[in-house]
């Protein structure tokens, strides 16, 4: 499995660690904990989502694991219908009403939160996991000054007194960089060009010190342009405040520049979680490997675009086995009956047979 | 805003004038005042001094002018029925059907608006249930029988509550409340519920309908994701966003509870507006019938004024594009 990088390795900057080399097929000691030198700030374990009951009981989120420690940020990837955004809802207990976790364990700091009720959930949301929206258009109330949003979050997040949270708010302002605070928190949000309305977003969502963040999709809604300085601004405030960062999006490029760790979903499940340097330039999964590959190359020009054929199946009709096997250019007979478990490789892991140890299983594979 | 607040009331006047207008030919086409005048026996000549003595011949337009010169300083003629100028009449029955719909509008806030929260937010209880099927009947039934209903168990069977008038009134300047007394108070209850159930029905549908609605925007997540309570996210931010339809609607509704309690005033007899209207209608009072219609124009004029204005002060939206135009 040769796959040519060079193209993409441009993109790839390493943010604050060292390029880990090359990805050796060896096995690392199995320590559990092998990627994180802290204990993990959240911790999802086996998260299952079902929406209905009963036999008609669909399932939108499939055993997933993840790990994300202190001031780390592990970008979620994959396509439309992915479960990515069902993901950061669950994890907000804003599941729509239909869906429930129907088993699982999610831990915040030790604290077990997948069980709290609505008004345990509400102490939690904006307190210790903050949420950035997708679209700053419609994320702010249209009535009221970005002053008054930013002001109320605070008072009700960190029970500061009115003249407090004013005095924090103008703080708050001149961090995500809006000048003149005094001037501009007077403005509605409809003053606001999309991004400083984002902006506005990542300090309400900032607002109550929270441990960790779910950035959903933050820039798909903006102009291109914009895209890395709002990314950075998430990135640099969260790092100051130590907080976690999990970043959804769809754009592998995004994530090659900004992610510590990277997990690729597919179908509701976790495909593949591994430090992003290693993921980048040696993809496990060909579903990651299809996703690198469609990022469009910045210093030539491609006669055609590479894509994944097909399409993400529906929740009504996930393939049998590994999910992406119709799609995959490996699949082998295998992948259509047995369902692969992630498997270990170093600081890496991934859902497929081919890096399974049973022959049987993987025998098809050269 | 100045200019915003200017345009409107030039809008407004455009709209009386055209209405006075309509008043003015209501006199030409509603019989020959002439005729009533000097008689049906007259001769031509006798009717033709009157006509000239009146200013009766003068083009229509300088007639028109007239009129209109006369509206301006409260002059609306003699009515035909009680020999009375018409401006006394009119000033003598509005305190009455004034107080009536402010009263009906307070219980239509009260309850419409609260009851519209309520099925908003609780959507699958049994109360919301509950509710909207009694909401049903209130929009369905028609508000005579109600009148004539409650008059039947609490009138007439409980001796509760007066069937007919205002009760004591106190006269505050040229205005007399029946808001200040025991027994003004109680002969408003029906009347003011009577009038109030259909507009408590519709306006807790519209309340509920654009409350669920404001409750699925993104703005409304991003509250809950942030961490306000729901007491908050509820009252402010989907409250405040339902509320330029909501006044809209109030407000109308509240013109037209001045300007067409007739039933409600009839089946009470409420000696209101309506009343006099009905009574005017069948005795062709035209000048009395041609203030109302001035009056009810004058009313929907300065309520849509305060709806506007109202709509500035909720929606800074409104403003930018108020600057703009």
């Amino acid at each position: 499995m040769t796959v040519v990088l060079d193209s993409h390795e441009t993109l790839y900057e390493p943010r604050r660690k060292p390029v880990v080399p090359d990805m050796p097929p060896k096995m690392a000691p199995d320590t559990n904990q092998g990627t994180h030198p802290l204990e993990p700030l959240l911790k999802v374990e086996d998260l299952t989502v079902t929406f209905g009951r009963g036999e008609t009981a669909l399932t939108a989120l499939n055993g997933i694991d993840l790990q994300v420690a202190p001031g780390e940020l592990l970008g979620v990837v994959g396509e439309s219908g992915a479960g990515k955004s069902l993901l950061s809802a669950a994890l907000m207990g804003l599941l729509p009403r239909e869906g429930r976790i129907a088993s699982g364990k999610v831990t915040l700091a030790g604290d077990r939160i997948d069980t709290l009720g609505d008004a345990e959930m509400q102490k939690i949301r904006g307190r210790r996991i903050g949420m950035i929206f997708q679209d700053p258009m419609t994320s702010l109330n249209p009535l009221l000054t970005i002053g008054d949003q930013i002001t109320e979050t605070l008072v009700s997040t960190l029970n500061l007194t009115s003249s407090q949270a004013r005095k924090r708010m103008l703080e708050l302002l001149d961090e995500i960089g809006i000048t003149e605070p005094q001037i501009r928190e007077k403005s509605y949000p409809h003053e606001f060009s999309g991004g400083m309305r984002q902006r506005v977003v990542i300090a309400l969502a900032l607002a109550g010190e929270p441990e960790l963040v779910l950035a959903d999709e933050p820039t798909t809604a903006l102009d291109v342009s914009l895209q890395k300085q709002i990314i950075g601004l998430i990135a640099n405030l969260c790092k100051t405040r130590s907080a976690g960062v999990i970043l959804i999006t769809h754009d592998m490029g995004v994530v090659a520049q900004n992610a510590d760790r990277v997990a690729v979903m597919y179908a509701g499940r976790v495909v593949e979680v591994g430090p992003t340097a290693q993921l980048m330039t040696n993809p496990m999964h060909p579903y990651t490997r299809g996703l690198i590959q469609s990022i469009p190359p910045l210093d030539y020009r491609p006669n055609r675009l590479t894509q994944i054929p097909g399409a993400m199946p529906r929740l009504r009709h996930i393939p049998s086995g590994c999910a992406f096997h119709p799609r995959c250019p490996q699949a082998v007979d295998a992948c259509r009956q047995v369902t692969p478990a992630m498997e270990r490789r170093g600081d890496r892991q991934a859902r497929c047979l081919l890096y399974a140890d049973d022959p049987i299983k993987a025998g098809g594979v050269a | 805003m100045l200019k915003f607040f200017i345009d409107r009331v030039f809008q407004g006047i455009i709209v009386l004038l055209a209405v006075s207008f309509l008043a003015f030919l209501m006199f030409r086409f509603l019989g020959d005042p002439i005729l009533a005048i000097a008689g049906a026996d007259s001769t031509a000549e006798q009717r033709a001094a009157i006509r000239e003595s009146l200013g009766l011949d003068a083009p229509l337009l300088l007639q028109y002018l007239d009129y209109l010169r006369n509206i301006v300083t409260g002059q609306f003629g003699i009515s035909y029925r009680l020999g009375e100028p018409v401006t006394r009449v009119i000033l003598d029955r509005a305190p009455a059907t004034i107080e009536l719909a402010v009263a009906s509008m307070i219980l239509t806030l009260v309850i419409g608006v609260g009851a519209g929260i309520y099925t908003a937010l609780h959507p699958r209880s049994a109360v919301s249930k509950g509710i909207l099927a009694v909401s049903l009947a209130g929009i369905s039934m028609p508000s005579f029988f109600l009148g004539v209903l409650m008059i039947y168990f609490f009138s007439v069977q409980l001796h509760w509550l007066p069937s007919f008038g205002r009760g004591s009134l106190v006269a505050i300047g040229g205005w007399e409340t029946g808001f200040l007394t025991g027994s003004g108070l109680l002969a408003m209850i029906m009347p003011s519920i009577t009038l109030a159930v259909f507009q408590i029905a519709m306006v807790m549908r519209l309340v509920r309908a654009e409350m669920i609605e404001v409750l699925q925007a993104e703005f409304i997540r991003f509250a809950r994701a942030r961490g306000l309570n729901a007491r908050r996210i509820n009252l402010r931010h989907a409250l405040g966003n339902t509320l330029v339809p909501v006044i809209t609607v109030v407000g109308l509704q509240l013109g037209s509870t001045i300007g067409f309690a007739v039933v409600t005033e009839t089946v009470f007899q409420w000696p209101g507006l309506g009343l006099l209207f009905t009574q005017s209608v069948e005795a062709v009072d035209v000048p009395v019938l041609a203030a109302f219609l001035m009056f009810i124009a004058l009313v929907f004029v300065v309520i849509n004024l305060v709806i506007d204005l109202l709509y500035y002060l909720i929606d800074p939206r409104l403003r930018v594009d108020a600057k703009k135009a």
